[in-house]
């Protein structure tokens, strides 16, 4: 079973995802800042990672780049309320940006298409 | 010389009356009394000089004619000096000199001693020429007008430097140019030098002041495009704000609304996740509430209110989330402070968002380094003042500038209305508020008056 860490510094939209998720049939962890998603992911890396942008103190893009020192074959998708920040291009080592919106359906296509690109383990 | 042909010289700035002025100084038989006078100017380049203006009948007859008309009007000089320039009688012979032109460059001279003409100007030196149209320096045209007379030539001289020569003669009485006279020109030249370097300065004075009028108009059209291009990117920042702060919640509440018409049955799940809805919408409100807070123009409903009291209370209400967030508060309250006249609802909302704003700055703190809020108040002649201090760290030096803008924020969250309600609060009662970086934080400081 596929391990999901969403991170959102909203705790509903925690909620919501971690919901979603587990209904799709995942595994589902979550952290609600930058600093605990990197802790998560060192402890034990998930299968794919979603990540918010807008977060006090490290906010996604600055940890989208630490997740990609630490790992780089770790999926990530960002998932903020803000289509712009696509014009950064740290968003670009991201695998996928997705607009935060009540249809979930583009977040879930997201996620399963970086898990069936990530390459087999071992 | 009288005084008033003088002043007339110098006071005139305006090129065209000025050389007539000069002229007509020359020429005039309360004047010099020259028959006829020709003023050269030096082109900008100083290649040649060029014929300017001139003043004399054409012809005996008309020397005759103009002679006995003004003996007969018995015309003082500062009649002839307030005439038109346009009088017909002058016009003729003016016509005749005008493009006629010097050249200043260095050729060989058919003279003994170089070109008259160019050593009075060089030189600056008064030069008489007993038979002008012999010189074969000079060209044809100018030999043809100064043809049968003895003339003299004066250099016009301003700061050192030769600008003009004028050359003036008897041609039809025929009376010998004599040394007085000379002199006199030579005088008459000197303050002719110095007004007309006058009226070149103001000329140039002119020019850069249209200059700078037409700068200024460029500037202020910029200044306009900029404030239009400034106020569109205003805006896009506020649209991009606040449709992100609404973006939030409606993924939520649309994301727990599809879950529910999903799972209809699970009672407790539907319990929960209509909580969160309402939470969500309730959240929603507030961003509303603040938006149109902002922009309302309720005045405040003032009636004497105790600052220390308000201070307390709010205290009393958040004690407990000043121990989870480890913040000591440290109350500095002077007793018997008057009431102050205020809107106690709207106080109350300044010092909850100073309040939350000092909290959130200290959250970053590391435990056991100190997070604290010091809250004073106290008298000072007519208002009372009341200081909010943190020990966060500070607002970044760039940002205090703007810290009361509307839609400005340092922060992730939030519309950055908050403290451009307060501003507004603390405005419509008068009052001052200001902000400062201390040591450990930033201070915020209220000041409103006592009376009514």
């Amino acid at each position: 079973m596929a391990r999901i860490l969403i991170v959102d510094d909203d705790d509903n939209q925690r909620l919501l995802y971690r919901e979603l998720f587990e209904e799709e049939g995942y595994e589902v962890v979550d952290a609600s800042d930058g600093r605990q998603a990197l802790v998560c992911i060192e402890r034990d890396p998930p299968d794919a990672v979603i990540l918010d942008i807008n977060m006090p103190g490290m906010d996604g893009l600055q940890t989208l780049a630490r997740i990609h020192d630490l790992n780089r074959r770790l999926p990530v998708i960002l998932h903020s309320a803000y289509a712009a920040y696509q014009d950064q291009f740290v968003s670009w080592i991201a695998d996928a940006y997705v607009t935060k919106s009540s249809d979930p359906e583009a977040l879930t296509q997201a996620v399963r298409a970086v898990l069936a690109k990530k390459p087999a383990e071992g | 010389m009288t005084v008033e042909r003088t002043h007339a010289v110098e006071t005139s700035l305006d090129l065209e009356g000025l050389l007539h002025a000069i002229l007509t100084c020359v020429t005039a038989g309360p004047g010099l009394g020259f028959n006829r006078a020709v003023l050269f100017l030096a082109d900008d380049a100083e290649r040649q000089l060029v014929a300017a203006m001139a003043i004399g009948p054409s012809s005996p007859e008309e020397a005759r004619t103009t002679w006995s008309q003004l003996a007969e009007e018995r015309a003082t000089l500062d009649k002839l000096l307030q005439q038109p320039l346009c009088d017909g009688r002058k016009n003729a012979f003016r016509a005749r000199v005008e493009g006629l032109s010097i050249p200043l460059a260095e050729t060989p001279s058919h003279s003994r001693g170089g070109n008259p003409l160019l050593k009075a100007y060089r030189n600056r030196l008064v030069v008489k020429i007993a038979d002008p149209a012999s010189l074969r320096d000079l060209s044809a045209d100018l030999r043809e007008v100064l043809d049968g007379t003895e003339v003299v030539c004066v250099p016009l001289v301003a700061k050192e430097r030769s600008i003009g020569l004028i050359i003036a003669d008897n041609a039809y009485s025929q009376a010998p140019i004599d040394e007085q006279r000379v002199q006199l020109l030579q005088l008459l030249a000197l303050l002719a030098g110095l007004a007309l370097d006058n009226a070149r300065i103001y000329k140039q004075l002119e020019r850069q002041a249209g200059q700078l009028k037409r700068t200024l108009e460029e500037l202020r059209s910029t200044q306009e495009q900029l404030i239009h291009s400034e106020r569109l990117a205003t805006v896009g920042a506020v649209v991009a704000r606040v449709s992100h702060e609404i973006r939030n919640p409606l993924t939520t509440i649309g994301g727990f609304a599809r879950t529910l018409s999903a799972h209809p049955d699970e009672i407790e799940r539907v319990a929960r996740n209509a909580n969160i809805i309402v939470e969500e919408v309730e959240k929603l409100e507030a961003l509303l509430k603040e938006m149109l807070d902002f922009t309302s123009t309720r005045q405040p409903a003032l009636e004497p209110t105790d600052l220390n009291r308000v201070i307390t209370g709010l205290a009393n209400v958040h004690r407990d989330e000043l121990g989870e967030r480890q913040v000591t508060l440290d109350l500095d309250l002077a007793p018997d402070l008057p009431d102050v006249f205020a809107d106690r609802h709207q106080i109350q909302r300044v010092l909850l968002n100073l309040w939350q704003n000092a909290l959130q700055a200290m959250d970053d703190v590391p435990e056991g380094k100190g997070r604290v809020l010091s809250v004073r108040t106290w008298r000072d002649r007519n208002a009372l003042k009341m200081s909010f201090a943190d020990t966060g760290g500070g607002i970044a030096p760039t940002a205090l500038p703007q810290i009361f803008t509307p839609f400005f924020t340092t922060k992730q969250r939030g519309t950055g209305l908050g403290l451009a309600v307060v501003k507004k609060i603390i405005d419509d009662h008068r009052g001052t508020i200001e902000v400062r970086n201390q040591q450990a934080g930033a201070c915020f400081i209220i000041s409103l008056p006592i009376e009514r």
